[in-house]
This record gives C-alpha cells, structure tokens and sequence, in this order.
C-alpha cells in the first residue's frame, strides 16, 4: 500500500485558541462554579440546572458490572459486533459477485468493554500492583494484522468511503460490473441500515455518555469526595488534585512498562478510592446526570432505541440466513 | 510521517501487512494507511492528520501531512476520527489507558468528535481524545 499523498490545506480555517478556551468554558459552565469563573458566557453554554438529588450513594469498589443509564441507547460493544459480523457476511457476498478476495476477520477474542469497565479506573487493587496505570486490556498493543488486499479489492470495497486522506473515490464499475455506492461495504451497511440507524451511536447519545461524565467531574458532591481522596494521597506521600491527575500524570506515560513509583502511586490511589468512596459517590451522581439528561429527551431516546433495534433485527436476519 | 512512511513501504513489502519497525513512544506525525485510525485536526476529515494502529495513548503523536494543525500534539487536539481498520470497530477514549467513556467507530467509518448537544447545549469532545482500543 502506497504511503498517502500530502494533503492540500482544508477550506476551513484553523480553531482558534479563544474558541478552545471557550468550549472549555461551556464544559464548566455549571452553577456551582459559574461564580467563579470569570470567562464569558458562551451562546452554546448549557442552561443553568440545579445539580441532580441523587440517593445515599453505595460502597463501590467497582462498577463493571453495572450499567449508566445512557447505555440503554448505546449500542453495546456486543451489539456492535453483531453488525460487523452481519456485514462481514453481506461484504463477502458481494466481493465474491466481483470475483475478488475477501477474507473475513477472525473470530473474536475477547468480550468487548461496556462504558463502565474501566471507566474510573484504576480500581482494581490487584491491577494496579501489576499494571500501575498502563492498560490491562488484552488488546494493548499492536493489534494482529489485517491481510493485505489489492488496489482493486480495496476500491471494490469501498476503501472510497474510509481511505484516509488522499484515496481516490470508489469506482462507478468494475470489470463492467457497476459497482454499489460506496463499494461492497457501502451497500452492506445501506442494508442493515435501512429499516433505521446509522451504524453509529447518534450524537444525542453520545453527548450525554460524554456530557454526564465530564459535569460529574464539576459536581460539588464530586469535588467533595475527590477532595478526600487528595487528602488520602497526601497522607501516603502523592500530590494530585483529582484521581484523573495522577492517571494523566506524564511520567507513566514515557514508560513501556510501569515504573515501581507508577505502581506504588497506583496502588494507593485505589486504596485512597476505597477508603473514601471514590468511585460509589462518581457512579450514582454521573448516573443522576444521565438520567436527568434523558428525561429532557426521552421522545428522541425512544426513537434511537428503535432504530438500535431496527439494525440488529437486520443483523439477525442475514445471520440467520447465513449461518 | 517518515516513521509512517517507511511503516508503509515494509507493510506493502510484508506478507499478511504486518506493521513490523515503528517505534513506540518516539514522537511521530501524519500518515494514514490502512488498518489505522486516522485523527484529523479538524471536523469532517479536515486538517492535518496522524494515523494509529496500534491500542494505547496519543502521547508522543502530532499531525502531520500539511493542512490546518500541522505539528500540532494529537492527544485532547483531534476533530474526527476514521476507521481505516477493515477488520477492526475502534473506541475513542476520553481518559488515558481506556478509561472514562468511549465513543465507537465501527471499521470503514468516520465520527467527529463533537460538538454533541448536551443539557440543553452543547458539550465539544473536541480535545478530549486521549487513547483507543480495538475490538473485532
């Protein structure tokens, strides 16, 4: 495969840093901290809500085996999956008709994450003793590699549609055989989109997967326990702010394996989690966000969740029709 | 891109496309090929770009390529994201090492990372990537 041509400059213009600064403003733009900052209002701030009452949160040491509310209309990483392999089948049926090779992925190896697994992590005291703060995941690193295909394999599958930068657009046909809009994989994922969805998870969903986690971070209940976890800290010689410093700490970062100071910070940070709560008071305030968030919506969320359906019932057929 | 480019040419070179030689944690900048996610600068494709194969951090990674961004760091700084991956769906994490929450691109697709409504606004994942991981 040929390296990619350079790219000629975009039409649009560079983000400038006051925007950035900006957005970042709309992200802690949140009543209990608006008195304090001094940045502008933005047009696209959120409005000003009181923070959600929440219940006696739970002793958690973990929460992988929970849900957030938002994953009722996230496709799950199982759900997912069954849309590639339905595609798979669909891609391979039409590559054949072409008469070109396609070798289907392998079979799966691990059950992918949820949105909770390893979403306050560390939390596992026995991860962190090994580990630090470097990935447990069994998929870090270079993942196996891909069989290589031929220029016109790929242009027949519509390497048009996700070529990155510089690749030509999918040809209209083929050895005389036109070929689908957006190549074999084009019209696989026209199939199973057709009866609703995208494919993807919708932005609504998104935001608030994305949006419940980032106010939480702002909540007086969630400073308050972070507050407690410094002071935790403090007592066994670390300085940090919040449990995200000391992943984000960049010391672990230029290190392929985990450092004995990573592994001793890490391993009190999940202790410092323990002992005040951490992760049982994080849940149950960004779960209340969540679910705040989707009673505003809950007309969309109904008709998202039905098209989630709609593409795996798609998905079933053709698995069903291809076993 | 150098890094990326001679990535390439020993992929193109290598039965079965293994991506053998680059080295981990030396900054690194542009080149898209197959089998990548590939972050872009700026929204819709836009901007200078930086391709990953591999799961972890965005440590060490600028764009390249040219275009608005160019030399710019990757982590918390991309717009989009494309799957260039046929084999593999891709998740976009919010913190380092796979942690906070994650956003799904299934192989042969491209998401913007935002702006996404959010509490009656509007919440910007711009800046906000921080690792990926992958899942057949």
């Amino acid at each position: 495969m040929p390296a990619p041509a350079r790219k000629a400059p975009p039409a649009r213009p560079p983000r400038p840093l006051p925007a950035a600064l900006a957005a970042l403003a709309v992200l802690v733009a949140f009543p209990a901290l608006a008195a304090g900052c001094a940045a502008a209002p933005s047009p696209a701030a959120a409005p000003a809500t009181a923070p959600p009452a929440i219940p006696e949160p739970p002793v958690l040491t973990q929460v992988a085996d929970r849900s957030l509310p938002v994953e009722a209309y996230l496709l799950s990483g199982a759900q997912y999956r069954q849309l590639s392999t339905a595609e798979d089948v669909l891609v391979s049926r039409c590559m054949q008709d072409f008469g070109l090779p396609y070798e289907r992925p392998p079979a799966p190896d691990a059950e992918p994450p949820g949105q909770t697994a390893h979403r306050y992590d560390p939390v596992d005291p026995r991860v962190a003793a090994v580990h630090g703060y470097h990935p447990a995941d069994p998929h870090t690193g270079a993942k196996p590699a891909e069989p290589s295909i031929s220029p016109d394999a790929a242009a027949v599958l519509g390497a048009g549609t996700a070529g990155g930068p510089g690749t030509p657009a999918a040809p209209r046909s083929y050895r005389g055989r036109p070929v689908p809009p957006g190549g074999c994989l084009g019209q696989a994922h026209a199939r199973l989109t057709s009866h609703g969805g995208t494919g993807r998870d919708p932005d609504l969903v998104v935001g608030i997967n994305f949006g419940g986690y980032q106010q939480s971070t702002t909540d007086p209940r969630v400073k308050d326990v972070f507050q407690k976890w410094s002071a935790c800290m403090k007592a066994r010689g670390f300085s940090y702010a919040t449990p995200t410093d000391a992943a984000k700490d960049t010391r672990w970062k230029s290190a392929p394996e985990p450092t004995p100071e990573e592994l001793a910070t890490a391993t009190a940070d999940v202790a410092c989690k323990t002992a005040v709560n951490v992760v049982g008071v994080w849940f149950t305030v960004e779960s209340a966000y969540e679910t705040q968030a989707i009673q505003q919506k809950l007309p969309e969320l109904t008709r998202i969740k039905q098209d989630n359906d709609a593409m795996l019932a798609t998905a079933a057929s053709v698995a069903a029709a291809n076993p | 891109m150098l890094v990326k480019k001679a990535a390439a040419l020993l992929a193109a070179a290598t039965i079965g496309g293994i991506l053998i030689g680059t080295t981990p944690a030396l900054a690194s900048s542009g080149g898209c090929i197959s089998g990548d996610a590939c972050l872009y600068y700026s929204p819709n494709k836009g901007g200078a770009f930086f391709g990953k194969s591999e799961t972890g951090n965005y440590d060490g990674a600028y764009f390249g390529g040219g275009g608005a961004g160019d030399g710019q760091a990757v982590i918390n700084n991309a717009a989009s994201v494309e799957n260039l991956s046929t084999w593999w769906n891709l998740r976009v994490y919010y913190g380092p090492d796979l942690s906070g929450p994650n956003q799904y691109v299934p192989k042969g697709q491209w998401v913007n990372l935002g702006p996404v409504p959010w509490n009656g606004g509007s919440v910007d994942m711009r800046n906000n990537n921080h690792s990926q991981g992958w899942w057949i």
